[in-house]
């Protein structure tokens, strides 16, 4: 009996053009979790799906529990017991959870009828044992993410796996989901399965796993003990050189106020209570300011109400001295307001259009890119091509790389330079790092810092608290559609700002 | 797989069409009084000349060939006289169907003619500009114009019908079985001649059966709706509306109206009437069809080509041909007799009784005595 | 990632995506064609009264029909035919501007079933008007003129009004232009049982049909037509269809105008979030549409030789329902839907060509006409699958991300088109495409999981 359940060695798998997987090699050993650790585009995804059959690596060996195997799909690696966790879930959404669980592996009875009766047993047994807590006959549409996951989990767990995959799993999760997500894993461990762990968050890795493989541009670079490394230097091996973790900035020297929001009532989509509900502050000139909160409670349609996405139904918002309560969403661009917007597909990005066409998305219009309505491609082709050197956005085929097929990070710096390049008085961004590994967020923080050192005015949104607590001059804590306290990033700790964000501590009450 | 599949599914197809195609005929001739041995459905629609040639064409009128009606009527008429007489034959719908424009007629009719057609049938009024640019073209070619006219060209035989006697007919049979309340909805908006002969018609039957009972009879008489030879709600809701008014039976006189009039007849539980052929077999509430020998007709003009040459001029049958009549086989009648019926048909067939053939749309004119036209 | 080197420069023009575009159309049509043959040879072997001879010239017909010449002797002939050639190109006119109308409106996110009302309010539109003026003795270019803009001006409001749903009420357009297809069948059945004017009661009771156009003079002028193609129906409208496909390729591609609208259908969320009028995009690009099918009718009764059988309450024209695969199989190119349009109209005059010098009945020729369209509509299959190809041959090309990320958009295209409709059965989908996609495939989207995009919702 081998010391590991799973050992990939060696592997290398190539895609038209590029070396995906370069010679890497990655042993998993039984009851473990085992983190991969990877920037973007690193290789990790790529591994994983040589892994679970999904592509075939032209060269190295997979060994279970030291005997070599061959996975040719998916259900090979099923039933060599292996089970994945993907980053974009599997789910139907007009399926129960019940119903989703046992997809694909389904009991069936005399005549093909399924036997749910011992298909609800089991996974309610399941759920029970691990503490997945979950209504099996939700819809999946009607739950949140973090109960999506779990029924992923559940899927596994269904299926008898007993090296479960998770790619990516908490770039979903709420802070307290998070936790709970580390409970779980911790208690699949110690039941003897063994974990794979894909991630680029560090805190994540110092906290859940045992070992820690790296990989860089494809490449292996080494496994270590968590217990023996630390952040700085894991991030180190990461990208590849010395990163810096701490957000480095002078103290701010705000000016005049650029943007007063007085009494802004949001009504939202989802509840009949008003998502945000009179919300009045003002943002200076020179200075970040930061809506910190945890998320779903109201941060989306406040900024969606300030920028015009989505209508106020009360309130008064001017922007250097101009009432734009009303105003349309390119009034309020043109009045000096640029966005770097939550959602970067969403809202950022028209994703079939190239990088360039995308470059200039809030600029077409204006008479350096276009004549009599036609628009100047030579002059759309001259700014994009400065903006994505100035601003190092990398992508296949350059300014005419369909924004699709770039990878998330230079997606977010595409957005960031366009953004930060119309050189707008006022800032709003919207967690600008979302998603982002440690290289691309230390260049995005210099960046907005830089912002407010111009003298702009920067308003920041960020579910992050490492951000939150770093990158602000100021802080205002959001629950449920109200600011519920104002504190100064210098004299706060995170678990007085967690007090704010849970509705446990209020400022307006206190004073009661 | 997926074309595997589109494959298996075409060739079902296929096998589907080409068992109509087989079909052997246990259903005879229906309604033409011409006995065949052989029924229509027993002669393949299409038949392959060894070196490409047909000498016996067809273009047809709108709609499709297998129309239940006008054109499948007029194409038995030519596959039976090919058949018996071992011709080759072809039929030709002009590109894009209904759509057609008489340049598409044109170029059916030219392909037809350089394909070798010795002769060639053309059903429908419409095809008349067409006809009249094709034929100068190809003076050796019988052109046979089937509800047509004299166009005075040499090689275009119009064929034409004494509607009015068939209409006369359906009017006499009406009233001899007791119907007072009668009605006649026509196509073509009162301008289409056929049309037009058929109602007159109808209406002197009529009369000279009420005449004849020592009664007196109401009608309705329309052209309301019926401009295109189709059905349509508005065309149902008025027949229903007379036959809620008193009106016992219909004369349907116009392609596709008699759906309509067949849907407003089953509700209300009154009659109606067929027209061109016997479409006693399309609905329960038709109790006889005033009809027009097409398939015999269309066998005696190419007889008359193969025999005598080029034909010209214009053909009008009628009750002498015997291409006129009642379906006494298949009608509903019930007070008025077989016999009866064949005692009328001698009368008009030897000229005793004359019906006037003159194209008055509105009968109301004409001062039938016991006819009351009523709104 | 290990980043190659930069390769020599610019991708090959042979291999660039819209030459693959082309390729792709081609395998589906050659495609189509075998199938059709294959379908001849079936059914002449079923067939007792087909023989060999006949057999092969089915199949000869199928791939070249429109170049028949008919017979020579007692052997088929192929040559130039400029009538079969010229009706082609005139057939393909309400082809190609439908097609465009749809491809027009997808380009915009929109799924543009209402070509067909649409369609039938540019005939009500051109014949009326030309017909009115025509009688008023008005200079005939000045009546072309008006009968042209009043045709496609009603085909824009008609088209508008979906538009106007979609935008204000968020209702799909699919349902509402269906709607208005049968309110147009309707109308315009009114509009022409109400006015006996406009019936052609002059020849022999042929007042189901509208009176044509060149019986007031009232035509598009040949332009050289007669000259290139004798004898056939084709006229100038042909030229004037090139020349808006040519206008509406220059209007998406290279105006702020088709940049708004292409970034409304891309991703109407982030063209709102960059102060495009999202509203307002929608109800132009649906009113567009409904001039480009419009046009296609005016093109086709200001021939003057085409006869409009009004009464068409119960029918809508194909011509409206033809643009969605001419469309489709031109992938939504306003350049390629003209050579899709005559694609499309070529099938026919092959399927006339069978039927009227074999013995093949009208029936076959359509189920091969159906066969071929279907699997052009294939072509979005073979260009994934071609450049799939093509990018493994070009080795060195410069590509930070991994060539499936792509096929992964290509596939998109493909499955968005597919699931165009069924999207507007089941209504607005909230979720992007991709999202679907992305649920359904496991493969697609391994690699591009590897742009680690965060907080999802």
């Amino acid at each position: 009996m081998s010391e590991y359940v799973i050992e990939m060695n060696h592997i290398r798998k190539e895609f038209p053009g590029i070396v995906a997987n370069d010679d890497i090699t990655l042993q998993l050993k039984k009851g473990e979790i085992h983190a991969l650790l990877g920037e973007n585009g690193a290789g990790k995804s790529t591994l994983m799906s040589v892994l679970f059959g999904l592509y075939q690596p032209e060269a190295g060996e997979i060994k279970k529990d030291g005997k070599v195997v061959k996975i040719d799909n998916p259900n090979d690696a099923t039933a060599l017991g292996i089970g994945m966790v993907h980053q974009h879930f599997k789910l139907i959404d007009v399926f129960t959870v019940l119903d989703n669980i046992i997809l694909g592996a389904e009991t069936t009875g005399a005549l093909g009828f399924l036997k749910k009766k011992e298909a609800r047993e089991k996974v309610i047994a399941l759920s029970e044992k691990y503490g997945l807590k979950v209504d099996v006959d939700a819809k999946v549409e009607d739950i949140t993410v973090g109960r999506q996951q779990r029924v992923e989990i559940l899927k596994m767990l269904y299926r008898d796996n007993d090296i479960l995959i998770f790619d990516e799993p908490t770039a979903v999760l709420t802070p307290q989901e998070i936790d709970e997500l580390m409970e779980i894993m911790r208690g699949f461990a110690k039941e003897g399965k063994s974990i794979l762990f894909i991630t680029h968050k560090l805190n994540e890795i110092m906290a859940v796993s045992d070992r820690v493989t790296v990989l860089r541009k494809g490449k292996y670079v080494g496994t270590v003990n968590t217990k023996d490394t630390n952040k700085q230097e894991l991030s180190n091996m990461m990208v590849g050189r010395p990163v810096q973790l701490e957000i480095h900035k002078k103290p701010a020297e705000p000016k005049e106020t650029v943007l007063k929001v007085e009494g802004l009532t949001v009504p939202s989509k989802i509840h009949k209570n008003n998502a945000v509900n009179n919300v009045s502050f003002e943002v200076h000139a020179g200075e970040i300011l930061c809506i910190a909160g945890i998320d779903g409670n109201g941060q989306t349609e406040l900024i969606y109400g300030i920028t015009g996405l989505e209508k106020a139904s009360a309130g008064k918002i001017t922007l250097l001295g101009h009432d734009i309560s009303n105003a349309s969403i390119r009034k309020r661009a043109m009045t000096g307001m640029s966005h770097i917007p939550e959602d970067r597909h969403k809202h950022g990005l028209v994703l079939g259009y190239t990088l360039e066409q995308n470059l200039v998305l809030q600029k077409y219009r204006e008479p350096r890119f276009q004549n009599h309505g036609f628009i100047k491609f030579d002059e759309v082709r001259k700014y994009s091509e400065k903006l994505i050197k100035d601003f190092d956005v990398r992508s296949g085929q350059g300014p005419i790389t369909i924004a699709r097929s770039m990878s998330g990070g230079n997606q977010q710096k595409a957005i960031i330079a366009r953004e930060l390049d119309r050189d707008e008085p006022l800032l709003v961004a919207v967690q600008p790092t979302r998603g982002l590994d440690v290289g691309a967020i230390e260049h995005i923080h210099a960046q907005i810092v830089n912002e407010r050192d111009k003298g702009h005015a920067v308003l920041l949104v960020s579910l992050e608290l490492d951000e939150v607590l770093g990158l602000s001059d100021r802080i205002l804590v959001i629950y449920e559609g109200e600011i519920v306290g104002e504190v100064d990033p210098k004299q706060t700790t995170p678990e007085e700002l967690g007090l704010y964000m849970s509705g446990a501590k209020r400022q307006g009450k206190e004073a009661e | 797989m997926k074309k595997l599949l589109a494959l298996l599914l075409c060739l079902a197809m296929v096998f589907t069409f080409a068992a109509c195609g087989g079909n052997s005929g246990s259903s005879e001739g229906e309604g033409e009084s011409e006995p065949a041995a052989v029924s229509f459905d027993d002669i393949d629609d299409n038949c392959e000349s060894a070196d490409g040639t047909y000498q016996i064409a067809m273009v047809t009128d709108v709609g499709q060939l297998k129309d239940g009606s006008f054109n499948q009527f007029t194409w038995n008429g030519v596959k039976m006289y090919a058949y018996e007489n071992g011709k080759t034959y072809k039929y030709y719908q002009p590109a894009n169907g209904s759509s057609a424009t008489d340049d598409d007629r044109i170029k059916a009719m030219t392909d037809a003619c350089e394909a070798g057609a010795e002769v060639l049938v053309t059903p429908g009024f419409l095809q008349d500009t067409a006809l009249e640019a094709v034929a100068p073209q190809y003076p050796d070619v019988q052109f046979v114009f089937i509800d047509g006219w004299d166009t005075g060209l040499d090689n275009i035989l119009g064929v034409s019908y004494q509607e009015e006697q068939a209409g006369y007919l359906a009017g006499y049979a009406a009233v001899m079985e007791g119907y007072t309340k009668l009605g006649f909805s026509g196509g073509g908006g009162g301008s289409n001649p056929a049309c037009i002969r058929y109602g007159y018609g109808y209406a002197q039957g009529a009369n000279a059966a009420a005449e004849a009972k020592g009664v007196d009879v109401e009608m309705r008489y329309s052209w309301e709706y019926g401009s295109s030879f189709s059905a349509s709600d508005d065309l149902q809701a008025m027949l229903a509306g007379w036959f809620n008014a008193g009106t016992e039976v219909c004369f349907m006189c116009g392609g596709t109206m008699f759906n309509s009039g067949a849907a407003a007849a089953e509700a209300a539980d009154a009659a109606i009437i067929g027209v061109d052929v016997d479409q006693s077999n399309q609905s329960d509430a038709v109790v006889t069809s005033a009809m027009k020998g097409l398939a015999q007709s269309v066998m005696v003009a190419l007889d008359n080509f193969y025999t005598n040459g080029l034909q010209s001029g214009s053909l009008v049958l009628g009750a002498a041909d015997d291409a006129v009549g009642l379906p006494v086989d298949t009608w509903s009648l019930q007070n008025w007799s077989v016999d009866e019926y064949n005692a009328l048909f001698e009368q008009i067939k030897s000229g005793e009784i004359v019906v006037d053939n003159s194209e008055v749309a509105d009968p109301s004119t004409a001062g039938l005595e016991h006819v009351t036209f009523v709104k | 990632m290990p980043r190659l080197e930069p390769g020599t420069g610019k991708t090959k023009w042979y291999k660039t995506d819209g030459a693959v575009a082309v390729y792709s159309a081609l395998i589906s049509i050659l495609i189509g064609m075998a199938v059709g043959a294959i379908i001849v040879v079936v059914v002449g072997l079923l067939k007792s009264n087909i023989t060999p001879a006949g057999i092969w010239e089915g199949v000869r017909l199928v791939f070249l029909g429109v170049f028949s010449t008919g017979r020579n002797g007692s052997a088929l002939s192929f040559g130039f035919n400029a009538v079969n050639l010229g009706n082609m190109l005139f057939r393909a006119v309400p082809l190609i501007m439908t097609g465009l109308s749809v491809a027009v409106a997808f380009k915009t996110g929109l799924f543009n079933i209402g070509a067909a009302g649409q369609y039938l309010m540019g005939t009500m539109g051109t014949l009326t008007v030309g017909l009115w003026l025509g009688w008023a003795g008005v200079p005939t270019f000045v009546a072309w003129l008006c009968a042209f803009l009043a045709g496609v001006i009603l085909g824009g409001l008609w088209g508008a009004i979906p538009g106007l749903f979609k935008a204000f009420l968020n209702i799909n357009e699919v349902i509402t232009c269906i709607m208005t297809n049968w309110i147009a069948a309707n109308l315009v059945t009114w509009w022409f049982d109400a006015h006996e004017a406009f019936k052609n009661s002059a020849e022999g009771g042929k007042v189901g049909y509208i009176i044509p156009l060149k019986n007031v003079g009232v035509v598009t002028p040949k332009m050289l037509m007669n000259v290139i193609f004798p004898g056939s129906q084709a006229n100038g409208g042909f030229w004037i269809a090139v020349i808006i496909a040519i206008a509406m390729w220059v209007m998406m591609t290279k105006t702020t105008f088709g940049y708004e609208l292409r970034a409304c259908g891309s991703n109407r969320h982030a063209a709102k979030y960059a102060g495009i009028n999202d509203k307002k995009n929608i109800i132009l690009s649906m009113a567009i549409a409904g001039c480009l099918a419009a046009a296609g009718a005016s093109l086709y009764y200001l021939s003057g030789n085409t006869e409009f059988y009004w009464s068409t309450y119960q029918k809508l024209p194909a011509e409206g329902f033809n643009g969605i695969p001419v469309a489709l199989l031109a992938a939504n190119h306003p350049i390629g839907v003209i050579f899709s349009g005559i694609f499309m109209s070529m099938l026919n005059i092959s399927g006339l060509q069978l039927k009227y010098l074999t013995a093949y009945n009208e029936y076959i020729s359509d189920i091969i006409i159906a066969v071929i369209v279907y699997l052009s509509a294939f072509s979005m299959l073979f260009k994934t699958v071609l450049s799939k190809k093509i990018r493994k041959g070009t080795g060195g090309n410069v590509n930070d991300e991994p060539a499936p990320a792509e096929n992964k958009g290509a596939a998109g295209a493909a499955v968005s088109q597919a699931a165009a409709t069924a999207e507007a059965v089941s209504g607005p989908a909230e979720s992007s495409l991709e999202e679907a996609i992305d649920k359904i495939g496991e493969s697609p989207d391994i690699v591009s999981a590897e742009t680690e995009e965060g907080g999802e919702k």
